[in-house]
């Protein structure tokens, strides 16, 4: 092609092709947004809806091992540690005796 | 339960309390024990869906209280922690137990700790996340010592003892006798003179074996997801029930001596640690030494 001044279909052509590539580069940009935006949505409707996903159970985060002085007052749900651990209190006798039994083992 | 269980009574109710505590023992461990493959507890395990499990009332009354249990001990008590004791080789019952096994999945035992608080109950049955599978050995051994001296009581037998493998309660001292003299594992020329509620213990002296020539036991930390590491090597507690001692024995170990005894503290229960050296940290039970004969 000759250099000199672009004829006016020319120019068009070349606008019309730089808003093609324009409009192919935001589709795909829009695309890409989607894909993300559907995948979080998703992650946060399995955890949300029953916990479990890909047939795995939940892992919640793990209970502390190590209590804390104090902890024996925590109120865990709607059951504190006293309410499971309040049993009458076991009797004892003073004097010895050929064992009859044993603890242990379990 | 892999265990033997004694009961002792006056002589004249002796037979009776065998039978009523031996049908006790054998309905309990054929509807909870996972080594029988058709009992509920099994089905429960292997129900296929995260819809509610249609369980029996006893599976439902243990699964209660071993889901309060859990809550009450800030989850050191597990009744979902089966996976991770599989991992640790304790998959077939206890005299089943094989010599030295390959080593396991170093990615420990799934589902993860704390998992026990998605379990529910409700009137259609049990609701678990699909995979969650139970062990309620220890606490149904508790829970059944209870039950059986409740039977005894209610046919008018007593005073009687109970002990299932060191889960033991008594229901009042011997006719004409202080109490029962109970001798402790691991600790030698003493007795604990129990007139009337229970002791357990928690050891990994027993119920051992060997994974790829490393030393396992059945006492899972629900954090690390495998055995407890420490020096103490049992735990031994006095509480009004043995399902109580059971669960308090149990957390104590896991914890370890230092959070263990203040756990104990906190809810006034009276119990012992013995150690690999062979020593003793008494709290507050009472050791007396073992008459001479």
């Amino acid at each position: 092609m000759a250099d000199g001044p672009l004829s006016g279909a020319e120019r068009a052509r070349i606008r019309r092709e730089g808003h093609l590539a324009f409009a192919r580069r935001t589709n795909r940009l829009l695309t890409w947004l989607s894909i993300a935006a559907l995948g979080a949505f998703s992650y946060l409707a399995a955890s949300h809806v029953t916990g479990v996903t890909s047939g795995q159970a939940p892992q919640p985060a793990a209970p502390s091992t190590s209590p804390t002085p104090g902890q024996g007052n925590l109120s865990n749900g709607n059951l504190s540690h006293n309410q499971f651990f309040n049993t009458p209190s076991p009797s004892f006798g003073t004097s010895s005796g050929f064992p009859v039994g044993s603890t242990g083992g379990s | 339960m892999g265990t033997s269980v004694a009961v002792m009574t006056p002589v004249k109710e002796a037979f009776q309390a065998l039978r009523l505590v031996r049908q006790l023992f054998r309905n309990w461990e054929g509807t909870l024990s996972r080594f029988i493959a058709s009992s509920d507890l099994s089905r429960l395990n292997a129900w296929p869906s995260s819809d509610p499990y249609p369980a029996s009332p006893l599976l439902m009354q243990v699964l209660q209280t071993a889901l309060k249990a859990a809550e009450a001990t800030a989850g050191t008590f597990d009744p979902a922690i089966l996976p991770a004791l599989e991992m640790a080789g304790y998959t077939v019952d206890f005299a089943d137990l094989p010599g030295p096994r390959p080593a396991d999945d170093p990615t420990g035992g799934r589902p993860g700790p704390g998992v026990w608080q998605f379990v529910s109950l409700t009137p259609e049955g049990v609701r678990r996340p699909f995979g969650v599978r139970i062990d309620l050995g220890g606490i149904a051994k508790g829970m059944a010592v209870d039950a059986s001296l409740a039977l005894l009581r209610e046919h008018g037998i007593g005073p009687a003892l109970v002990n299932a493998g060191g889960d033991l309660a008594a229901s009042g001292p011997p006719a004409g006798e202080d109490s029962w003299p109970i001798s402790v594992e691991g600790v030698d020329g003493v007795v604990v003179p129990l007139r009337e509620g229970a002791l357990a213990t928690s050891s990994r002296r027993r119920r051992r074996w060997t994974v790829g020539g490393e030393s396992r036991h059945h006492l899972i930390d629900p954090a690390t997801r495998r055995p407890v590491v420490h020096s103490v090597m049992s735990v031994t507690v006095a509480a009004g029930t043995a399902v109580t001692a059971e669960v308090a024995a149990k957390t104590a170990f896991i914890r370890g001596e230092t959070w263990g005894g203040r756990f104990l503290s906190a809810h006034q229960l009276a119990g012992a640690f013995t150690f690999e050296d062979g020593s003793l940290r008494n709290h507050g039970l009472p050791l007396i030494p073992t008459a001479e004969f």
